[in-house]
């Protein structure tokens, strides 16, 4: 309740700074919004040039580009800030005073993390998978739908671990801008059906480094590809990354030595 | 020729501090360039197609790694620098260089290609020749690229730098900057080729700029032109140079009187 409350608070924050630039907000938002529309323009060249993508017709593929971007705006809307304040913290060496705090250090910084950012791209995300949906003719199923919400929100909690991951790393190397670069061309990856990688490729994918949460798997679960315990699997992996973060997160500030870099 | 120099190797100074950065790029554009290795592979065997709009797979990997390289020497952040000294008003410190702000950053952003290229290009040509037999198709072929490509260098710093200036009226930038990069990057076919697109979309990219800053070069390089056209690209290079240069000298007149000094 106290992490919904801060987060409430940093995002009215948040929301009023960028209200106070309107003009900025409204070219960011419109800037989003075009980016985020690249990967369907770039699904209907690929299918007006060419058979596409095997096992997936082109509204599904537009599903699953449509659930990629929802599951990333999401963990923009919620948590984008957190990783670079964490690394602007230690490499100031004044990360100090978010532990001086009486609250969990990585719950604070995950409540202070929310972008407003996030908001028209998981519009723009909510929008294309509703119309791929439509298009699809796609026949309303509570379990489908039920499958579908779990998996972004296993999605949102891999693509967090991977920030709480490199928020940590900046406890041990203090300079990690750079492992945001990773985590945008890794994140990428998402963004096809992971498939297409082969069998070893679709296994790393899954369990190694499971960037398939981020669409493919909510898309094959709404499109009733995925059995109950397969979606149990792809879950359990994603809790575990969360862990692995979480862990390594305890050991990364247990190394923090306060003195920047 | 002194102050090309020295500005030069200030952005070469200052990137070795950040070695990592610059060279972790290194790894993760052969990442990139796998991926879209993957997804083509997989949709050219599943369509039985050998060739896509007059593209092979061989042909369309090798124009994804030029992509690429040609991009690890076009990208510029000039005008995200340019918003942010404008906004804290150290744009002051520049002018009272013996220097102009565009001519400096270009200085520094040569000296930075440079560096950048042997740290992130350099990986990238290799793995591309071992791996995915990119080929040079003839020598004229490799110089008219080279030159292309410096000229889509100068191109791209120009159109940033010039849509840079709107930040001596906008008070945050970031917006206008995210824009720019996309239709940069969108519109210079680096997505998807733009031969993939429909014929008017390519026929209205012709009187755009920003086929010139990556998709123009690279088709000389893949020997997609023939002379005449190779030249043609090179002289509409030049045109929207001097096009882009005119506004951004006279643009950044006007913008100069807004700007106080004591920052936003």
């Amino acid at each position: 309740m106290k992490f919904w409350r801060i987060w409430k608070g940093w995002f009215k924050l948040n929301l009023s700074s960028e209200m106070a630039y309107r003009l900025n907000f409204l070219l960011k938002a419109v800037a989003f919004a075009t980016f985020d529309f690249f990967g369907p323009i770039v699904a209907l060249v690929i299918y007006n040039v060419s058979q596409g993508l095997p096992g997936w017709s082109f509204e599904e593929f537009l599903l699953l580009q449509g659930t990629f971007i929802f599951s990333t705006g999401l963990v923009h809307l919620f948590f984008w800030g957190f990783s670079g304040k964490v690394i602007d913290g230690v490499r100031n060496g004044n990360y100090d005073i978010e532990l001086v705090k009486p609250v969990n250090p990585l719950l604070l910084a995950l409540a202070t993390g929310s972008d407003i950012d996030g908001l028209p791209r998981s519009a723009v995300g909510a929008s294309i998978v509703t119309f791929a949906l439509i298009k699809l003719g796609w026949a309303f199923s509570v379990v489908h739908l039920l499958a579908y919400g779990s998996l972004i929100v296993a999605a949102v909690l891999f693509l967090l671990s991977l920030q709480i991951i490199i928020a940590s790393l900046a406890f041990l190397f203090v300079k990690s801008y750079t492992m945001l670069n990773i985590f945008d061309v890794l994140t990428d990856v998402g963004k096809n059906p992971i498939t297409v990688f082969g069998p070893l490729g679709t296994a790393i994918l899954t369990f190694a480094f499971p960037i398939g949460l981020a669409a493919f798997y909510p898309s094959a679960a709404i499109l009733g590809r995925l059995s109950v315990l397969q979606v149990g699997e792809v879950i359990g992996v994603a809790v575990a990354f969360f862990a692995f973060s979480v862990l390594l997160w305890q050991f990364g500030i247990r190394k923090y030595a306060s003195v920047g870099g | 020729m002194s102050k090309f120099w020295g500005a030069s190797v200030i952005e070469i100074k200052d990137m070795i501090s950040y070695k990592f950065e610059v060279f972790i790029w290194g790894i993760l554009n052969p990442i990139m360039l796998g991926v879209y290795y993957y997804l083509w592979h997989s949709i050219y065997t599943f369509s039985g197609q050998t060739s896509i709009r007059g593209f092979t797979f061989g042909e369309l990997i090798s124009y994804y790694a030029l992509t690429l390289i040609v991009s690890v020497i076009t990208w510029t952040n000039v005008d995200q620098l340019l918003a942010g000294k404008v906004r804290d008003g150290t744009l002051v410190n520049n002018l009272l260089r013996p220097l102009h702000v565009f001519t400096y950053h270009l200085y520094k952003k040569i000296g930075g290609t440079a560096f950048t290229f042997v740290g992130q290009a350099l990986p990238l040509v290799v793995i591309s020749i071992l791996f995915i037999n990119l080929r040079i198709t003839s020598l004229p072929n490799l110089l008219l690229f080279i030159i292309s490509v410096v000229l889509a260098m100068l191109l791209t710093f120009a159109f940033s730098f010039l849509v840079g200036l709107s930040s001596f009226w906008l008070i945050k930038y970031a917006g206008v900057r995210m824009i720019r990069s996309g239709t940069v990057w969108f519109l210079g076919g680096n997505i998807v080729p733009l031969a993939f697109f429909p014929e008017a979309w390519q026929k209205i990219s012709n009187f755009l700029p920003f086929q010139y800053m990556s998709y123009s070069p690279i088709q000389i390089f893949l020997g997609r032109y023939d002379l005449y056209g190779s030249l043609w690209v090179i002289a509409a290079q030049l045109i929207w140079l001097v096009i882009l240069f005119v506004l951004v000298f006279s643009g950044w007149k006007v913008a100069l009187k807004q700007f106080s000094a004591v920052g936003q």
